[in-house]
């Protein structure tokens, strides 16, 4: 942890966002090195929320609706988990990286260094073509939403970059508290990213296809239904088919702050836990 | 690799043997290594196949015979489909040439009484192995526990399955082989590495089907080797009415894995030729 200096805790928390910035503009500058390579990533990373969407395309072509939920419902459920889902992943998903330094005994230096494990752990390989995977959802949300029959009262239109923004911060836990496993066992990185990917898909349709019990488990103790699924609710107008209390589906804001906490206390833990490989 | 096309002795079949089980046995012992690795990786293996059984249902329910599988089929393919992901890497990667090329610990792999091809086989049906016992049974066990997947057609699909396996492996691993070997064509594999990945991921039929793509782009999709990897298996364990003949799906992988593998055994040459002249 970086000392904090006379500037207090705000000038600590500057301090490290401009590292993180700085960190992430190195990154940007080394794929580059490597347009070939960059580009084709930047295509793939496209191409691979493309094939996503035409997964559920396909599945669309045959069926009037999932579950009840129309074409234009499930989109909005899709475009808004996989856009927060995206956004996390921009700017912490290599964390699940962190397994490969930890093993090759890389990591002995991050410890050293006056700034913040999280903000380097989540530099260390920042993949710029990861960006991406952000044009998609994004465009899916807009469109999605103009195809949506609902009333578009101020509450709802607000609620839309909301669930997004809290959605963003849940799913970056996720992913923060998932990769603390890596100081215990670094070799699980993939099981770490498949993990961040079921999340992911499990987000993306109606909870209510899971049935009850399972569909309850994701959604509260998960929770992956706040990052989309119970503020959908809202702004689909529609009644909650577990009977969750109304109040739930405003509060994403309250879970992503618990689930942040959650992640921090998880990191603070690995770290404290790390042992080096030695080299 | 001087390869003798005259009479082995049987001495040197059984020394060529033990050391494939020797290499095998190796790479199977470094993946059971690290059991906080291996709890995980189940895990995940377990949640992916319970998420994605629950969505066949939603879909299949609303229209069976989607793809032309009914209900029982569709939650067959998808379960065991799901379970089998990790052991045939769909996911790309699982073959360490590019970052040993990187390191130049690569020579070290050059310097082995075995030829580099072999030895890539060899530590793949070591992971494999690994990767079935701890992955894809203990999905596929909680799958059909909890969806009721259907056993094979008849006896003979289910012998025609475990044949089909091996030819998957075959070719799934000869896939991403030839994808490790452009390594030595392009320094950073990185990006050859991920769009592999996705058309492993995607043609294979381990997000949807193959059968469900309409026209010619189902039919394209059908006869590349990917489909060989998850598809062809498990249109073998199922065999849908009017489908390909049991044969017929072998040959079908049988025919990529040996064009494949014959590429591989070129790209292999040549590669090695051209590292040579790198080195120095």
């Amino acid at each position: 942890m970086a000392p904090v200096d006379e500037a207090g805790p705000v000038g600590v928390l500057r301090a490290q966002l401009g590292a993180y910035l700085l960190l992430v503009r190195i990154a940007f500058r080394q794929a580059a090195q490597y347009r070939a390579s960059l580009a084709l990533m930047t295509a793939t990373e496209v191409a691979a929320t493309m094939l996503d969407l035409a997964a559920i395309g396909i599945v669309f072509a045959h069926l009037p609706a999932l579950d009840g939920f129309s074409l234009a419902e499930v989109a909005f459920l899709y475009g808004t988990s996989a856009l927060a889902f995206a956004l996390a992943e921009a700017l912490v998903g290599p964390v699940d990286r962190l397994g490969w330094h930890i093993r090759d005994g890389r990591f002995d230096v991050v410890l050293i260094r006056p700034v913040s494990v999280l903000v380097q752990a989540a530099t260390l390989s920042f993949a710029p073509q990861r960006i991406g995977r952000v044009v998609q959802p994004a465009v899916i949300v807009v469109v999605s939403c103009a195809a949506l029959d609902v009333d578009w009262t101020a509450g709802r239109t607000l609620l839309v970059p909301a669930m997004v923004l809290c959605g963003t911060v849940i799913a970056g836990s996720a992913f923060v508290a998932a990769a603390s496993v890596l100081f215990v066992a670094p070799d699980a990185t993939v099981a770490v990213a498949a993990l961040a990917q079921g999340s992911a898909l499990a987000a993306r349709y109606p909870m209510t296809i899971y049935g009850r019990r399972l569909g309850l488990l994701l959604t509260v103790a998960a929770p992956i239904g706040f990052v989309s699924w119970l503020p959908a609710l809202y702004v689909l107008d529609r009644p909650d088919p577990f009977g969750l209390p109304f109040a739930t589906r405003f509060a994403s804001p309250l879970v992503a702050l618990l689930a942040a906490a959650v992640a921090t206390l998880a990191w603070r833990a690995g770290v404290r836990r790390y042992r080096s490989t030695g080299n | 690799m001087a390869v003798e096309a005259t009479r082995a002795r049987p001495s040197e079949v059984w020394a060529e043997a033990r050391a494939w089980a020797a290499v095998a046995a190796a790479t199977a012992k470094v993946n059971v290594a690290y059991r906080a690795t291996v709890a995980a990786s189940t895990l995940s293996n377990v949640i992916m196949t319970v998420l994605r059984g629950y969505l066949a249902i939603a879909v299949w329910e609303a229209r069976p015979g989607l793809a032309g599988y009914d209900l029982d089929d569709a939650i067959t393919f998808v379960v065991l489909g799901q379970a089998l992901v990790t052991t045939f890497a769909v996911f790309g990667g699982m073959i360490d040439v590019p970052w040993r090329v990187e390191s130049g610990a690569i020579v070290v792999d050059l310097a082995r009484p075995f030829g580099f091809l072999r030895w890539w086989l060899a530590r793949e049906l070591g992971r494999a192995a690994v990767f079935f016992a701890s992955r894809a049974v203990p999905a596929g066990v909680v799958g059909v526990a909890l969806f009721g997947a259907q056993p094979p057609a008849s006896r003979a699909a289910g012998a025609a399955f475990a044949v089909s396996l091996a030819l998957a492996l075959l070719v799934g691993f000869a896939i991403r082989y030839l994808v490790a070997m452009t390594v030595f064509w392009t320094t950073d594999v990185r990006g050859v590495l991920a769009a592999s990945s996705l058309a492993l991921t995607f043609f294979s039929g381990a997000v949807l089907p193959l059968t469900i793509f309409p026209g010619v782009f189902g039919s394209v999709a059908r006869a590349l080797p990917f489909a060989a990897v998850l598809q062809v298996p498990m249109d073998v364990y199922l065999r849908p009415a009017g489908g390909a003949g049991i044969g017929q799906l072998l040959a079908f992988q049988a025919g990529w894995a040996a064009a494949l593998f014959t590429v591989s055994w070129l790209v292999t040459r040549v590669a090695l030729r051209r590292l040579v002249t790198q080195g120095g």
